[in-house]
């Protein structure tokens, strides 16, 4: 009876070893995957950098007075931006862009488009292979006229959030 | 009475063992939770965004005891934050350091290598 018992007990204790073992290698597996993945904050740069050219372009819902000159040569030092990145993973300053168009909405007409950035991102958007964040803000310019600016904000950096 | 040690000794290897895997468990949990790499990136992301989001005379100040601490553990006394052109970089261990690059192009004060004796790190921003 007691011999019965002793290895009844023995048999208890490597399963016992087993569901341990199971169980260790699922937190393993759990935590390898979590803290393995880089941060992602693509999302939060989208949303700073859509905010920046926001403020950059309009102030307390008046347009900047040289809106209609912004073009693809001035807008990143108008609003004070620099897409250079890390020199890693053979990133080339390819990791954002931006588009802005301003739309007369009175005549619904199209009156000034910017871009600046890589503008091939732009291409990925529909696949969620890149961070894409589009808003819409109205505003008005200094004879009163009202605009709708569209922003569209892109970041790649994949290597780095993905 | 030699049968009852023998059972008592076969329990204690038993809790032992089992007390031994679960340490290990959780050292691996520990070291994955607070390792050198992941603080790394989470300080230059968190100092990337913020000066994203930041504006000419903010200033910004960063709690950052733990990485202090274990730049410490590391016996690494080397610049824990660097700032070239608009790339940040932290650095814990003479080995590695993790960049990370923000797109708000402004500028810094000079002191901004070494957080204070109190784990705080200060950056002014200028225009």
């Amino acid at each position: 009876m007691i011999k019965g018992k002793k290895a009844t007990d023995k048999l208890l204790s490597v399963y016992w070893f087993a569901v341990l073992f199971i169980v260790a290698a699922g937190i393993v597996y759990i935590a390898l995957s979590f803290y393995g993945k880089p941060y992602d904050v693509r999302n939060v740069e989208a949303d700073i950098l859509t905010n920046k050219i926001a403020d950059c372009l309009s102030t307390r819902g008046v347009l900047i007075d040289n809106w209609g000159d912004l073009n693809e040569n001035n807008f990143l030092e108008t609003c004070d931006l620099n897409f250079n990145v890390e020199d890693t993973n053979g990133w080339k300053n390819d990791q954002f862009f931006v588009r802005v168009e301003f739309l007369n909405i009175t005549d619904n007409v199209l009156e000034n488009a910017v871009s600046a950035g890589y503008f091939n991102l732009e291409n990925f958007c529909e696949e969620k292979l890149v961070v894409c964040l589009e808003r819409k803000m109205y505003s008005l310019d200094l004879e009163g006229n009202s605009y709708q600016v569209k922003i569209k904000s892109i970041v790649r950096k994949n290597e780095k959030n993905n | 009475m030699k049968k009852r040690g023998t059972i008592l000794v076969e329990n204690i290897i038993f809790i032992v063992l089992n007390l031994v895997f679960l340490s290990i468990l959780f050292l691996f949990l520990f070291s994955k939770m607070n390792g050198t790499a992941i603080l790394e990136e989470q300080y230059a992301k968190k100092i990337a965004l913020a000066i994203d989001a930041a504006k000419p005379e903010m200033k910004l100040i960063f709690n950052m005891n733990d990485a202090v601490e274990k730049a410490n553990d590391e016996k690494f006394d080397g610049k824990i934050v660097s700032i070239e052109g608009n790339v940040v970089t932290v650095r814990l261990h003479e080995k590695g350091g993790y960049s990370y690059s923000f797109f708000n192009d402004v500028d810094f004060d000079a002191l901004y290598y070494y957080p204070d004796e109190n784990g705080m790190f200060e950056l002014e921003v200028r225009e």
